[in-house]
């Protein structure tokens, strides 16, 4: 479970200016819940997930991931949540171009304990999940976008989390691409991992549990769906 | 281990890149080795002229035009002057075909040729404007004791009073910078010659030194193989010199390599590096991306900071083996001897010193990651 107890956070532009990106943010993220966070551009949607995600810090507040409270976390300590437990998928895919699809799939695993043969397999059986087994040796970059995707999620994966969090997972795929995207990240939802996706796109928003709307760096609304 | 093969995985995966970085880094330090063994080379032959100047005695080497006494250390002879006859040993020792190369100014202190009556140049002073001089032959009408006009320029003289006379020698005055052919030598044996000091020519008075046209005397034989030996010897006389004027000669042509040949490894070192500085950093920056994937797929910055430095030490170990390598081929080869350059283990240390700076390069890249964050990283685009 996620507690987020009046959580904000504040980018400081230049010298004399700051923006409050979050301003006293508090919800609760349960175990195996599929969240949509919607709201305008600039409503603090990304930088709430990636706080989640441990990818970023915060000012001032709460953030427990399972009891443990982020912010008193080392980096070392972050670094293996984030290859462990907690996941991210960006919208761009994050991909590295020029390394082979199986490389960006073991990229998590590569500094971890075990045997080289070990993470391949474990690499290549994430792939076959995401159909994708036979583009094990292509260059990322080759890839199209919704396969791109599939291999970002296929990392995502790789440690095992038990939380995922999508920053606008299909904001760069057509409308079939992106259905094939929600079909399998609702999918791993129903395998019992926690995902929570920033999302402009209400149809989406609306295949999940619960919705909650951010404007402002706040909570302007939260309800649960026809689909919870 | 692991972030060295994730830094080489970088290194294969950026091919064209990484090889221009390192052929920018072998260069460099080629170049810094080639200078510092250049620099080595010159003074060290100082260093070594320079404590043999302090030796007292005549040198002698089997090249009288090519010296190194690193090198020739078996080829080169000192003979203390008060030791033996340094003329009889080089004339009878024909075998050995040794030449006189150059002679130290504290040995010619103790220098005295056998005198058939009265003194040495170095035992006399001069009197009221009158310096001394010394008959290669007895003359009929001069005798010790007596002032003679001695020549100097054209019809320019001045007065020199005779102190001694050689016991029966032939007499040799090779100038300075050049050799004497063997019959002039022979044709002047027979003539009497007056010697005197060079420098006491000049204002002041210095029994001890003796200039490059200073005299050498050989005994008079009969021995055709001695005679043979002696014009064998004679005309391979080159420069003679004392040993200070051989360690100037040694510095000002260190000195003259090093002000030719200096700004042009100068100019080039600095461009290379300039270049290394550069295509490094730009190598590493192309990479942010890459750093900021592996932030969030569960790395630290400390890690990243580690692939960073672990690349640079790939190019650095490789770059300072290829180079140091190739550095002795080229001493070996004779390539870089030429101009004067030697194999030393300060050349060793020269491409050490640009590991060094690159290494401390590597610390913008690691800089400039904690500028950003790791999404903002995410957002740069590929190299």
């Amino acid at each position: 479970m996620i507690s987020i107890e009046n959580l904000s956070k504040t980018y400081q532009i230049g010298k004399r200016h700051s923006y409050p990106a979050l301003s006293d943010v508090s919800l609760q993220i349960e175990d195996g819940e599929l969240l949509a966070i919607t709201g305008p551009s600039g409503a603090g949607k990304s930088t709430l997930l990636h706080i989640l995600a441990c990818v970023d810090s915060f000012d001032s507040g709460s953030v427990k991931l399972d009891g443990q409270e982020l912010s008193r976390q080392s980096p070392k300590k972050l670094a293996q949540l984030r290859g462990t437990t907690v996941s991210i998928v960006l919208q761009d895919f994050g991909l590295l171009e020029d390394f082979t699809v199986l490389d960006n799939v073991m990229l998590p695993l590569y500094f971890s304990k075990g045997a080289k043969k070990e993470k391949k397999a474990r690499a290549m059986e994430l792939l076959q999940q995401m159909g994708l087994a036979e583009m094990a040796k292509k260059n990322a970059g080759q890839l199209s976008g919704g396969q791109k995707q599939r291999v970002a999620i296929a990392r995502a994966l790789a440690g095992n989390p038990r939380y995922i969090f999508a920053d606008e997972p299909t904001g760069s795929l057509d409308s079939q691409t992106a259905e094939e995207i929600t079909q399998l990240l609702l999918e791993l939802n129903q395998k019992g991992i926690t995902v929570v996706i920033v999302t402009h796109n209400p149809e989406l928003a609306a295949r999940c549990s619960r919705i909650i709307e951010l404007r402002d760096g706040k909570i302007a609304s939260e309800h649960n769906t026809a689909a919870s | 281990m692991k972030y060295f093969k994730f830094a080489y995985h970088i290194f294969t995966k950026n091919t064209f890149m990484s090889m221009i970085l390192l052929l920018q880094l072998l260069i460099s330090m080629l170049l810094a080795a080639v200078m510092t063994g250049i620099t080595a080379g010159a003074y060290r032959s100082v260093a070594a002229f320079g404590s043999l100047a302090k030796e007292n005695g005549v040198f002698y080497s089997f090249d009288s035009m090519k010296y190194d006494p690193y090198e020739d250390s078996d080829g080169f002879v000192l003979q203390k002057i008060e030791q033996a006859d340094i003329l009889r040993v080089s004339v009878y020792n024909s075998e050995s075909n040794r030449k006189i190369w150059a002679y130290s100014s504290e040995g010619l202190r103790h220098f005295r040729p056998p005198l058939q009556k009265g003194a040495w140049l170095t035992d006399a002073q001069p009197e009221n404007g009158v310096i001394p001089g010394v008959l290669t032959l007895p003359v009929t009408d001069a005798d010790v004791g007596d002032v003679v006009q001695f020549p100097i320029h054209g019809s320019e003289t001045i007065l020199v009073k005779i102190v001694g006379i050689l016991k029966n020698p032939f007499f040799i005055d090779f100038q300075k910078g050049g050799t004497v052919g063997a019959d002039t030598i022979m044709e002047k044996s027979a003539e009497p010659m007056l010697l005197v000091n060079q420098d006491s020519m000049g204002d002041e008075y210095e029994p001890y030194r003796f200039r490059c046209s200073s005299s050498l005397v050989f005994y008079e034989t009969d021995d055709p193989d001695v005679i043979q030996a002696n014009n064998e010897a004679l005309s391979s006389f080159g420069w003679v010199t004392p040993f200070e004027t051989v360690r100037q000669r040694a510095l000002d042509q260190a000195a003259f390599v090093l002000r030719r040949i200096a700004p042009f490894f100068v100019f080039a070192f600095l461009v290379t590096i300039t270049g290394l500085v550069g295509c490094s950093i730009l190598l590493i920056e192309d990479h942010l991306r890459l750093y900021g994937v592996l932030f969030v797929t569960g790395r630290t910055w400390k890690d990243c900071y580690k692939i960073i430095f672990a690349f640079i030490a790939i190019f650095s170990v490789v770059g300072f083996v290829v180079s140091a390598l190739l550095y002795y081929l080229l001493v070996a080869a004779d390539v870089v001897t030429a101009m004067g350059a030697i194999f030393t283990p300060l050349c060793v240390f020269a491409p050490l010193v640009i590991a060094v700076v690159l290494f401390a390069v590597a610390t913008v890249p690691c800089a400039l990651l904690n500028r950003h964050t790791p999404v903002s990283l995410l957002r740069k685009s590929e190299a």
